[in-house]
């Protein structure tokens, strides 16, 4: 009788034991492949994570000798002279890949005065203009990515954020909105001092958060927030008094926050900006707060299943060491009957990977089992349809995974074997009295 | 007074062939008794009742005249009779010392000498004794539990010759010089002529042989 | 012979049977302390990375506007009045990290030393009776809206914290233009903006009061206001001052805030709640008040960050219960392997009972070592993998030392690697409990053993 045969025989009889020794293996194979796909999974959070804080790059103009100075009545009067950003500039950038948005604010670029409408009152009021007086307005390209929305000091309540091919848009606050019974889809019409010209401006975006805080030292009718909403850059561009070529600075907004100096080079790298006056720099403010924790949250999952890793190994050992011993008096009667000591090792070899093939098999379908089940718990506990975090078995993972506890078991059958070889025969059967 | 009688005892493993069919004997203190039968016709079974291990389906095994079953089988075990094995069935981690302490109270040293156990073999391990010094401590343990009666399976079927004749011996002591009632299972006709009393068991029948 | 010294001996004789059932248990409560050591440092750091976001929400009065019957519409604006006490009870609502009152007002001044009047940058129709700088009265200037948002930043010198009093923060250009730098003393004299035919007067009607200040911080203007104003208006004439100035000036009432009162809580996970237990203070006027709220940038990572947070703890069911579960098994299979020596015992006179208690006797007095020394073992591994973790780890929190310089603190590594005494010992009795389980349940196959059987097996 070979040993393969013996192998065979045993696990049929020794069922018990047998039955054991699969369960300690597919639960650590089950174990090791649920731990893998967690990891998986924990790191799509985390970039989910980073994608959501993002990061971003600023381009602006860069006014280091590039300033043409007169002397006026009132003084010298520098006037940059050096390149803006021009639309096909931004049009070439908004093609990088990585970027995902992209936004200019110019804070109080735009002021009118209230033609068809009031602005809320302020302590002093000063007529400027044959309307009133005028309030400031902020220019956006895409106002959802402006410093007061994206810090959440305002939220949207109505209709929609301005975008960079809106023309003649405003978006007002809550307040002025109430005051002058206006709603999305109405026409503003507004006296602009800088062009001495009527604007007619549509509603397309009503904003909340403004409320409460005009008497915070709310001095003319331009201090009050509510009074101050933000516009498209063609209605600033138009209504300036003056020509602008183009933007002075903008907000490049990148997908993914760790690969942001890629992006920083493709944008650098880029013909329309080559030899201009402009500036590129990384901010990574934001998400410098929480890149630190975040990292370190990430390597922590990572340790805890190097962690399991080992103690499996440890613990697999550790079984299979017992489990031969237990089986001293065994390999003293094969030795003592003439069986070689390579034919008892193969013998014990196939028992456990016998056990072992039939155990990894099913741990895949638990593993996938239970990954599932996470998933779904997972799925229950978020509030937004947005997170679309899976956990699931990684194919590529199976093989390398079994390859190892393979090894694993080889080296343990070796090692435990070779510590009741040590012992002559004659010894061992003895010791079994 | 017998110490122990089987009265009419009936025994089967599928209740069709009967093992024991009306087997009844009386076992007196002081004397030993060997059982003698091929392997197979049911002498450990026997034991096994006289043991209260086992329950007879017809009869009554009687110690001191109670029946054991309404006494108690575990209560019989525990006070009324101790077992030797032939494979010794000593803990392997304790001194003969030890597992004579087992047992009972009583400081094992002497019931050990007087097994014929040294000072110093009784504090060795037991697994580095011989067979024969092994047996000598599971007889030792059987003294040591104060039972009346002590059951033997096969005591010698692991020795030699001369050590089986001096176990033998020992047992033989047991009955006579501690008034003991010892019951020897086994299919060996030298052991059995050491008994006082050889019963000889074939066809689900006990016969007396001799004395 | 009782169980006791049977189970000393069996440990003492069978050293190779107890060091392997130690190496387990050793192994498997190092790897769950260790795992548990880190979930919490994992949940410290979550909280770490809420807490760098943080979230916020403001004590706000509320406007009405409403129409009259011929349509016209007119602003009804309440104001704020909260009190200190008000605050009080806003803050045993939950963890709130600072909260920041403010008051507003105006103020003139003067230089201690030479005693030369402050000029102020000129704005519209300036004269000597309106130059004055408007004042912003708060616990914390750094979380003053203009600093949020950049319009202003500290330029020489530091923010004023709830600590300060008669501290003030002024502009660059007010600082040149007087040849003031930060430590110098001004004074500040009550007053009040007006208007009248068409000029801007000062309207203080009450007694003049002083207040001595000092010069702590100087800020820049990153985003120049063109708006047109009286020099009260100019962002440039500014002054941020403790919140005790106004109330020296007697204008306004101590412990009276009349403007917007910032909170700003620990953990933007608690907002809701705590807000929703703000909303129930009866002493809050409601029909006057409102409270915004703001934790937009966390509820943008919220969901990821829960399910992360999620994602470990699956892990950690997992680890508890794989741990439980090979515990369980190996300990049935020596349980199992000791089924001869408990018919032994048996055919000797030995209850039942007194053989499992020995089992367990000698398993719970191998896991109490292995419990000992796991504890030492995984106080070094965590403290080992603490190092490796977080040696470059500095989180970037808003801290007192923040909010003045914006330094932040050094993190202390093993404050996040600690786990309870209790948690601890919750991890140990978890696995007493499977131990106790696994061997009386292991211990079934003997109570089983049919007496009949001890010796057909035994011989």
């Amino acid at each position: 009788m070979n040993f393969v045969n013996r192998a065979f025989l045993y696990c049929i009889r020794q069922k018990v034991k047998t039955l054991i020794l699969f369960l300690v293996l597919a639960i650590i194979s089950t174990f090791l492949l649920t731990g893998l796909a967690i990891r998986d999974a924990s790191e799509g959070a985390t970039e989910d994570v980073q994608t959501a804080i993002g990061g971003k790059l600023f381009l602006e103009i860069d006014p280091t000798n590039q300033y043409d100075s007169s002397q006026d009545g009132y003084g010298m009067t520098y006037t940059y002279n050096g390149d803006y950003i021009t639309p096909e500039i931004l049009d070439a950038i908004s093609k990088v890949d990585g970027v995902v948005d992209y936004n200019s604010d110019n804070p109080r670029g735009f002021w009118g005065a209230g033609v068809d409408f009031e602005y809320l009152p302020a302590a002093f009021n000063l007529s400027y203009t044959p309307y009133g007086e005028s309030s400031a307005y902020t220019a956006a390209l895409s106002s959802e990515k402006s410093s007061d929305f994206e810090s959440g000091k305002y939220s949207l309540v109505d209709g929609r954020h301005i975008t960079p091919e809106d023309k003649y848009v405003v978006m007002i606050s809550k307040e002025l909105a109430d005051y002058n019974k206006l709603s999305v889809g109405d026409i503003m019409t507004m006296y602009c001092l800088d062009s001495d010209s009527n604007v007619k401006l549509e509603i397309i975006g009503i904003f909340d958060g403004t409320e409460g805080t005009s008497g915070n030292g709310g001095f003319s009718v331009s201090d009050i927030p509510a009074n101050c909403g933000y516009v498209d850059y063609t209605t600033m561009f138009e209504n300036f008094g003056r020509k602008i070529d183009g933007y002075t600075q903008i907000d490049i907004y990148v997908e993914d926050p760790v690969s942001i100096q890629n992006v920083y080079d493709k944008v650098k790298n880029l013909s329309e900006l080559r030899g201009k006056s402009l500036k590129l720099s990384i901010d990574t403010d934001e998400y410098e707060v929480v890149q630190a924790p975040l990292e370190t949250l990430q390597s922590l999952v990572n340790t805890i299943i190097v962690i399991i890793v080992v103690v499996s190994s440890l613990v697999l050992t550790l079984l299979l060491t017992l489990w031969i011993r237990g089986r001293k008096k065994e390999i003293g009667v094969y030795l003592s009957i003439g069986k070689s000591k390579m034919g008892i090792i193969g013998q014990f070899f196939v028992e456990t990977v016998t056990v072992a093939i039939v155990a990894f098999a099913t741990s895949v379908f638990f593993g996938g089992l239970i990954a599932g089940k996470a998933s779904e718990f997972l799925v229950s506990r978020v509030t937004t349809s947005a997170a679309t975090l899976n956990v699931e078995i990684s194919a590529t993972y199976l093989l390398p995974l079994y390859l190892i506890g393979i090894a694993i078991i080889a080296a343990s059958v070796v090692l435990a074997s070779w510590t009741v070889f040590r012992l002559k025969p004659r010894d061992i059967l003895s010791k079994m009295s | 007074m017998s110490i122990m009688e089987i009265k009419g005892v009936r025994y089967s493993y599928d209740n069709k062939r009967n093992v024991l069919k009306g087997v009844s004997a009386e076992l007196d203190a002081g004397k030993m008794y060997a059982i003698l039968g091929p392997s197979g016709c049911g002498k450990t079974t026997l034991l096994s009742l006289l043991g209260g291990l086992d329950s007879p389906l017809e009869g009554q095994i009687l110690f001191d005249g109670q029946d054991i079953e309404i006494t108690g089988l575990a209560a019989h075990r525990k006070n009324n009779v101790a077992f030797i094995f032939q494979s010794y069935n000593l803990i392997d981690y304790l001194t003969p010392k030890e597992n004579v302490a087992l047992t009972s109270k009583l400081p094992p040293q002497p019931i050990l000498e007087r097994v014929g156990l040294t000072e110093e073999e009784s504090k060795r391990n037991v697994l580095k004794l011989s067979g024969g010094q092994q047996q000598r401590v599971a007889i030792a343990r059987a003294l040591a539990s104060d039972a009346k009666v002590i059951l033997a399976d096969e005591p010698t079927g692991n020795l030699d010759e001369d050590t089986a004749a001096e176990i033998t011996a020992i047992l033989k002591e047991c009955a006579h010089q501690m008034n003991k009632c010892v019951v020897i299972v086994t299919h060996s006709n030298e052991l059995a002529k050491q008994a006082d009393v050889i019963f000889r068991l074939k066809k689900g029948d006990l016969q007396v042989a001799g004395n | 012979m009782d169980y006791k010294r049977r189970a000393g001996l069996y440990l003492l004789r069978k050293k190779g049977n107890a060091i392997s059932i130690f190496l387990l248990i050793l192994v498997v409560s190092t790897f769950l302390i260790s795992c548990f050591t880190l979930l919490t440092a994992s949940e410290k750091l979550a909280s770490d990375i809420r807490g760098a976001l943080g979230a916020a929400f403001y004590l706000r009065a509320s406007t009405g506007v409403v129409s009259d019957e011929n349509g016209e519409m007119t602003v009804t604006e309440n104001h704020i009045r909260i009190t200190d006490n008000e605050i009080k009870q806003i803050q045993s609502c939950g963890d709130i990290a600072y909260h920041n009152p403010i008051n507003y007002g105006y103020a003139k001044g003067e230089q201690l030393a030479q005693g030369n009047p402050i000029t102020f940058i000129h704005g519209e129709k300036h004269t000597e009776d309106n130059n004055m700088g408007a004042v912003t009265a708060l616990c914390y200037s750094a979380l003053e809206t203009d600093f949020v948002d950049e319009v202003l930043a500290l330029a020489a010198g530091r923010h004023i914290t709830e600590a300060d009093t008669n501290a003030v923060l002024i502009s660059s250009e007010v600082a040149a233009v007087n040849g003031l730098s930060v430590g110098d003393k001004i004074v500040l004299s009550s007053s009040e903006l007006g208007e009248a035919d068409g000029e801007y007067i000062d309207v203080w009607s009450g007694e003049r009061k002083e207040a001595g200040v000092t010069i702590v911080g100087i800020y820049d203007i990153l985003e120049a206001d063109a708006n047109v104003t009286a020099t009260a208006g100019r962002q440039e004439n500014r002054i941020y001052a403790s919140i005790d100035v106004l109330t020296q000036l007697a204008a306004s009432e101590p412990s009276v805030y009349t403007g917007e009162v910032g909170f700003y809580v620990t953990d933007p996970k608690t907002l809701d709640e705590i807000v929703s237990k703000v909303q129930q203070i009866e002493e809050i006027d409601w029909k006057t008040h409102f409270i915004r709220t703001n934790d937009f940038q966390y509820s943008k990572i919220a969901d990821s960050l829960a399910s992360l947070g999620d994602l470990i703890k699956i892990l950690l069911a997992c680890v508890s219960i794989v741990s439980a579960a090979i515990l369980t098994l190996i300990l049935t299979l020596r349980i199992r392997g000791r089924i001869p020596e408990a018919g032994i015992l048996l055919g000797a006179g030995i209850p039942k009972g007194e053989i499992i208690k020995q089992f367990l006797l000698e398993v719970l007095f191998v896991a109490a070592a292995a419990f000992l020394f796991s504890y030492a073992v995984s106080f070094k591994i965590s403290h080992n993998l603490g190092n490796y973790l977080l040696a470059d780890f500095q989180p970037n929190l808003i801290s007192s030392a923040v909010l003045q310089s914006g330094i932040s603190d050094a993190v202390n590594i093993d404050s996040y690697l600690t786990l309870g005494i209790g948690k601890t010992l919750l991890i140990y009795e978890g696995q007493l409990i499977v131990v106790v389980l696994s061997v009386l349940l292991s211990s079934a196959s003997i109570l089983k053993l049919k007496p009949r059987e001890i010796l057909t097996k035994m011989s």
